[in-house]
């Protein structure tokens, strides 16, 4: 059967066209800024620099924080605590900076906290420069979980569903990782140990959509009938509602952790909105892009599909596509 | 299912709900007493162990120097990399999660940080302190004399405790075994039989040495943990505890640098103190927001599948609390709430499914076991889909993504076990009361199809 792929890859250009120039753009910016100027890593990664003070138990707690907030603020980065506990007789307080600092920026910093809460020089009793906790041994094994988790899915949707399947779930994955990684480069957010367990959930999220995507036109055998542009077409249109849903959902837990979480965490919490608008991006955009673009051209296999559910009650595809 | 055989499992499955949630959120103490004392229950949400980044630490702060100060080595960083990792092993080992371990420098000297999260007990400072303060360098002689060792914390490759019934006595011995790197070494030393002295720093260990009749071949050796006399006459049997005890100041004095320590303090959450509490606070708005869509989208199964929900939290933080390696910390937090938004969606997939077979002219209780049917398949996939992704970051080095796999691993077993039998159960139970008016599930014929 002769099929006009040039047609379908046009009219799906046409149709999308603004879509697919921002996400390219936005790409090749994401990968020249992350590139050049690589992430922002907060201290798990860069190490980080920490003072501690001590203050007598009877100290107000609420002067102490307000006093060390400014300091923090006036000499530090962007993922900078300070912690306020009691050992024995006295309160001690703790300032981390995100990065490692040099001999001047520590005397500094000694002396704003000396002026500011009034103390003694020795009650600075510590100041340390602790290396890196994680190292570049788990970028690398992030990066294989993530390619070992996207080869398992892609064998499993060969055999499930079929080759084209497999390919979507490849490039899908690599163009949400590649977006969510430009966002990261381009907003300038600090990485952690959690942006990773983020990249492994968006994946997930990615897949998932795939899957919801293909059990569509699996369940409704529409690919049996139809050209791969049209399935997906159909797929896609019939998963929009649970795919919304799902990424929604996942957004507005992104936006109660902003709200309600720590400043530190504010940052991290962002990166849960930015996981959900990607995997949502990617579902509907890139997934019906892959398929019209470059799947169009494979040739169509000879599908073993089962209608599921009762014959006689089983739903009309085109009531569904209503 | 008859009318009555549904009113009695549903207050069944309530009763059973009311206890769950009782035993997953509230603390209380018991209103009697055992023996005159009175016990507490924790519940499972407080049972679950936190990571360092939103709960409190323990950090201890160790000087690193090499054993003999006036020997130089050219390998110093490779010694200093050994020690950290071996240190991380040995806290592990004890049960430990979250253990970081770090290094900083100061002056010309060099400190070990030791962070352990999750410290429950001022017992667990204490072992933490024992196990990592009292290092004992192990030497081995074939004198009582200590000058004469042929071996040393050097020449050990592995050193493990244990338990073994011997059932020609009937006893139980706890032993320590050690092997040797170099077979040869002690087989030579040991080759003319006699006693054996070991040494843990300069006090002789283990009685008055052990008696060697044939050389020791295969580089092991095991010692047993005998009983002895104490000063006061009693007898002392050492146990299975004990044996550990010697065998991790064993492991931690063959450490290539000597450590001392300096610090040690419990430190805030990273992410400040109350951190915890404030995810909580936006996890329940969030579950509330749930549970109020589903109402109000599918009214009356819409309840129906916010009591499913509440199974599937309760049975949540059963399983999570009661795994020993789970430790949750923020990435794990962000595992459960995708599990639980995972659920979520597959019960709602099968509340649309439902809508729309009714809409095309089937039964309620027809459409519901098509809808039931057809997202088999769909939910088992998506399912494990999240239990392989789960299952491969239990193998990453950071505790962040252990966190985030052991929240994805284990919470879609029970998604699928609340998303497909239990709601297949309950919709069963529903559809006793009613089964003909589709407006109080908000069904309407003509309504937005899915």
């Amino acid at each position: 059967m002769h099929r006009d792929f040039t047609k379908s890859n046009k009219e799906y250009f046409k149709k999308n066209k603004i879509a697919i120039i921002v996400l390219s753009v936005f790409l090749i910016v994401g990968i020249l800024i992350g590139s050049i100027f690589g992430f922002k890593e907060n201290f798990e990664f860069a190490g980080y620099s920490e003072f501690t003070v001590k203050v007598g138990s009877e100290a107000d707690n609420n002067a102490i924080i307000k006093n060390i907030t400014q300091i923090v603020n006036d000499y530090g980065g962007d993922f900078d605590t300070a912690s306020i506990y009691d050992v024995g007789d006295n309160t001690r307080i703790v300032i981390r900076y995100s990065n490692q600092l040099n001999e001047d920026k520590q005397n500094e910093i000694t002396t704003a906290i000396i002026t500011k809460l009034n103390i003694e020089e020795s009650a600075v009793s510590e100041h340390v420069n602790v290396s890196p906790i994680v190292s570049t041994k788990d970028y690398v094994y992030t990066a294989c979980a993530i390619l070992i988790l996207i080869v398992l899915v892609s064998i499993f949707a060969y055999f499930r569903y079929n080759g084209a399947s497999a390919l979507s779930i490849i490039i899908s994955s690599i163009i949400g990782t590649l977006s969510f990684l430009s966002i990261g480069a381009i907003l300038r957010l600090t990485i952690g140990a959690s942006y990773f367990a983020m990249i492994v959930a968006l994946n997930v999220l990615i897949m998932y959509s795939n899957i919801a995507i293909f059990e569509e036109i699996k369940s409704t055998n529409w690919l049996s009938n139809s050209d791969y542009a049209s399935a997906i077409n159909h797929g896609v249109k019939n998963s929009k509602f649970k795919l919304c849903a799902l990424n929604i959902a996942v957004l507005i837990m992104g936006l109660l952790f902003v709200l309600f979480a720590p400043s530190a965490l504010k940052y991290v919490s962002l990166n849960i909105m930015f996981i959900a608008v990607v995997a949502l991006a990617v579902a509907l955009y890139v997934v019906p892009f892959v398929w019209s673009v470059f799947i169009t051209h494979c040739k169509k296999p000879k599908l073993s599909v089962k209608v599921s559910g009762e014959k006689d009650s089983s739903v009309d595809n085109n009531q569904l596509d209503k | 299912m008859t009318k009555k055989r549904s009113r009695f499992l549903f207050a069944l499955f309530t009763i059973i709900l009311v206890v769950l949630l009782v035993a997953t959120f509230v603390n209380f103490t018991y209103p009697f007493s055992i023996n005159g004392r009175y016990y507490t229950y924790s519940s499972f949400v407080s049972n679950i162990k936190l990571g360092e980044d939103i709960s409190d630490s323990y950090r201890f702060v160790y000087r690193a120097e090499l054993p003999d100060s006036n020997t130089a080595s050219s390998n110093y960083d490779e010694l200093k990399q050994s020690t950290m990792n071996s240190l991380a092993d040995i806290v592990s080992s004890e049960g430990y999660r979250d253990v970081t371990v770090s290094q900083y420098s100061q002056g010309e000297e060099d400190y070990i940080v030791v962070t352990v999260g999750n410290i429950l007990t001022i017992d667990d400072e204490n072992s933490i302190k024992n196990l990592i303060g009292n290092p004992a360098t192990i030497s081995f002689s074939m004198s009582e004399n200590i000058e004469d060792s042929f071996a040393g914390a050097q020449d050990v490759a592995n050193v493990g405790s244990g338990s073994q019934y011997d059932s020609s006595t009937g006893e139980t011995y706890n032993y320590i075994s050690i092997e040797f790197k170099d077979a040869n070494k002690i087989a030579e030393a040991t080759e003319g039989g006699g006693t054996l002295y070991i040494f843990l720093g300069d006090s002789l260990a283990f009685g008055n040495g052990i008696t060697i009749e044939s050389a020791i071949t295969n580089g092991y050796i095991a010692i047993n943990l005998g009983s002895s006399e104490n000063a006061d006459g009693s007898t002392y049997n050492p146990t299975l505890e004990d044996a550990k005890t010697y065998a991790n100041q064993i492991r931690v004095g063959l450490l290539p640098l000597s450590l001392t320590q300096v610090d040690g303090a419990s430190i805030t959450a990273s992410y400040g103190v109350g951190s915890d509490l404030l995810l909580y606070i936006a996890i329940i708005i969030f579950v509330i927001a749930t549970f109020v869509y589903l109402i109000v989208k599918y009214k009356e199964m819409g309840l129906v599948a916010c009591f499913n929900l509440l199974f599937f939290i309760t049975l949540s933080m059963f399983l999570l609390q009661s795994i020993p390696y789970v430790h949750i910390n923020f990435a794990g937090i962000i595992g459960i709430v995708l599990a639980y938004i995972v659920t979520v969606e597959s019960l709602i997939s099968i509340l649309e499914r439902a809508k729309a077979h009714y809409l095309n002219d089937n039964k309620l209780y027809i459409a519901f076991r098509l809808a039931q049917k057809e997202s088999l398949a769909r939910t088992f996939m998506i399912n494990l889909l999240f239990v392989v992704a789960g299952f491969i970051c239990l193998f990453m080095p950071s505790m962040g993504i252990q966190s985030f796999g052991w929240a994805i691993f284990v919470l879609p077993f029970v998604g699928v076990l609340c998303s497909l039998a239990i709601m297949r159960l309950f919709i069963k139970m529903y559809l006793a009361f009613n089964n003909t008016d589709a407006k109080k599930l908000n069904f309407h014929k003509g309504g937005k199809n899915a």
